[in-house]
């Protein structure tokens, strides 16, 4: 196919998309087009993970830490100082976080140049660590962050959490920003910059041989890593409305969870981790059912609830089974591919 | 002034000395062989001068700068490349990718990376450079005759080809000093004889300059210039091959003291 085909169908894709978008929200209801949102907002969380983890080489458990920092970020800027006032029982909130609101666009921006700042901080000593103790390291500083969120009263309103926060996301920034995120990711990754971080990822001792610094290739992708988080986190708060430090919503399981979509569709590539994503929330909204009471052939069965986590391993397990370098590969979506599978129907 | 020096170089794992007091010049342009029994010591003398391993003692210059002990990436960009003796491609990568990334420092060094990141991502005044780059590579490719295997995985080739692969990558780095650690093991003797050519070849062509450590006694005696013996982490010969092959230290290295003598 040529260069130019290849544009032409993009350009015509991507404005499809945008009318799929808007007829979902004329016409399905707010759960399904709340589902919608979410499946973008994942799609955020798992192309970021899946350029450290996956394309990077690195492995950092560390992911719901940013997507946290960017959550409380935002929500303490597009709250309006009389709800912080009436928020913030325990203590008060500090100056000038107390009397600012901006809009949401830069409240986001922002959100991730708070959570790009940490994983520089976090990444600059930790990132000498080879492996397993990286993982270790990344994988204490989201519970720390989570630690703070509870104890930090004067800044983050502690065990109370942020309520009441703007439903400010909707399909449209959460989608608006995983175009963005794809974009950026996508280019970096088929860049040399990209060739060097995969080579890393195969031997980086081969990588740093061929002159590549090892150390800072890999700060700069989990620093972008980390920036990207920071906005899935300020998009994902708005659309929760609440951030609750004692659940488990910004804690190590959302970790697990995105790594999961990213180990589904294919640790690597980013068509993978968008498919994963979308696969995800559809599936653990849908095996909601579960959880609730459920008449089979005439038993009454009570809702148990954990159910649903449960048979979403099982899931798991199986597609695993059946494709054990998840539903991509490392391959990406294109054109030329999407073509062939066509013929390959076609010809049977 | 040597290409390439080691001065009195030593290096200890723990109790276990692999290389103990190695002097070694390695002149602009020749062909240099680095030879002796396993676990003499060979790969050692290489890791210390690409920075893999810190020596314990002594120092490595190039080009009469220190680069004792500098970080492997650095020792590369300032114009050594090294190949592996247990295959190190980037597996995932296509045969172009593996030699595109060794000039992918040239782009990113000296605190260009930050701007090249941003270049990247937002792909500006991107296109010529990549253009550039592999074309560049296409032509190390098919020096070592590799170019139709160019979009090939580099774990799909065979043995000999990641070989010659390993090479060509290397030489993308743009170094003038190329350190092969054993380039024709596991290679058929047709193979072998075209080794022998075009590492000739790429030192004529290239001006590039060879050390090399290989067990296959007939292309060391045949391709190298000049060769040094370890044993045990020592130097026990050095000159030139007529000289090395008639050595009685080296015959009795490879083949024990009893042969030697028996032989007498
Ligand atoms: N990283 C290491 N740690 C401990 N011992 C090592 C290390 N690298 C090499 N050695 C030892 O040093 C000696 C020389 O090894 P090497 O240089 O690989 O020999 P060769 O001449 O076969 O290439 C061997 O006894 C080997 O076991
Ligand atoms: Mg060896």
């Amino acid at each position: 196919m040529k260069k130019q085909t290849k544009i032409i169908l993009t350009l015509i894709a991507l404005p499809l998309i945008a009318l799929l978008l808007f007829l979902s929200q004329e016409l399905l209801n707010s759960y399904y087009s709340r589902i919608i949102t979410l499946i973008g907002i994942y799609g955020i969380m798992a192309v970021s993970l899946t350029l450290v983890n996956g394309i990077s080489g690195v492995f950092s458990l560390g992911h719901a830490g940013f997507i946290a920092l960017g959550a409380y970020t935002s929500a303490l800027l597009t709250l309006s100082p009389e709800q912080k006032e009436m928020t913030f029982l325990i203590e008060k909130l500090v100056w000038p976080l107390n009397s600012i609101q901006i809009p949401f666009f830069w409240a986001t921006i922002i959100a991730g140049l708070v959570a790009a700042v940490f994983a520089f901080l976090i990444g600059w000593p930790s990132l000498r660590l080879t492996g397993d103790y990286f993982a270790i390291a990344t994988l204490g500083f989201s519970e720390i962050i989570r630690i703070f969120a509870l104890n930090l009263n004067s800044i983050t309103n502690g065990a109370l959490g942020l309520k009441a926060l703007p439903d400010h996301t909707n399909v449209w920034w959460a989608w608006g920003w995983l175009l963005v995120t794809v974009a950026c990711v996508l280019s970096l990754a088929y860049s040399s910059f990209g060739r060097a971080l995969r080579a890393i990822r195969e031997d980086r001792v081969a990588a740093q041989a061929m002159g590549i610094n090892v150390f800072k290739h890999q700060l700069m992708a989990f620093v972008l890593g980390g920036f990207f988080a920071g906005i899935s986190g300020s998009l994902y708060g708005h659309w929760l409305s609440t951030i609750d430090p004692r659940t488990n919503t910004f804690g190590i399981l959302l970790t697990f969870n995105i790594l999961i979509m990213i180990v589904l569709g294919g640790l690597g590539s980013i068509t993978g981790a968008i498919i994963g994503g979308a696969l995800f929330a559809f599936l653990s909204e849908w095996l909601r059912f579960l959880e609730g009471p459920i008449n089979l052939l005439g038993f009454k069965i009570m809702g148990i609830s954990g159910m649903r986590m449960l048979v979403f391993s099982g899931l798991f397990v199986i597609i695993m089974i059946f494709w054990p370098r998840g539903l991509m590969g490392r391959s990406e979506f294109s054109w030329d591919g999407l073509v062939s599978v066509f013929k390959r129907r076609y010809k049977r | 002034m040597s290409l390439l020096t080691l001065e009195n170089v030593t290096m200890k794992f723990g109790g276990l000395t692999a290389v103990e007091d190695v002097t070694l010049r390695v002149e602009e342009s020749e062909i240099f062989g680095l030879i002796g029994p396993n676990g003499a010591g060979k790969t050692t003398v290489f890791n210390m001068v690409t920075g893999h391993y810190k020596p314990t003692a002594g120092r490595i210059l190039f080009r009469d700068n220190e680069i004792t002990a500098l970080q492997p990436d650095k020792i590369t960009r300032t114009g050594i490349a090294r190949t592996f003796q247990n295959i190190r491609l980037f597996k995932d990568l296509t045969v172009l990718e593996n030699v595109m990334v060794s000039q992918h420092h040239t782009i990113a060094s000296n605190g260009k990376a930050v701007t090249w990141f941003f270049k990247s991502v937002s792909r500006l005044g991107y296109s010529e450079k990549e253009r550039e780059m592999r074309n560049k590579a296409l032509e190390l490719l098919s020096v070592l005759g590799l170019e139709m295997l160019a979009n090939e995985k580099s774990s799909a080739l065979s043995y000999g080809s990641q070989r010659l692969l390993e090479i060509a990558r290397a030489m993308a780095t743009g170094a003038t000093l190329l350190l092969l650690d054993e380039p024709a093991a596991g290679m058929n003797a047709s193979e072998t004889a075209g080794l022998v050519d075009t590492i000739r070849r790429i030192r004529d062509d290239f001006g590039l300059t060879v050390l090399l450590i290989e067990h296959d006694m007939k292309l060391v005696m045949g391709l190298c210039e000049r060769i040094m013996v370890l044993d045990h982490g020592r130097t026990i010969s050095e000159g030139v091959p007529a000289f090395v092959q008639k050595d009685v230290r080296v015959i009795e290295a490879y083949l024990g003291r009893e042969w030697v003598t028996v032989g007498k």
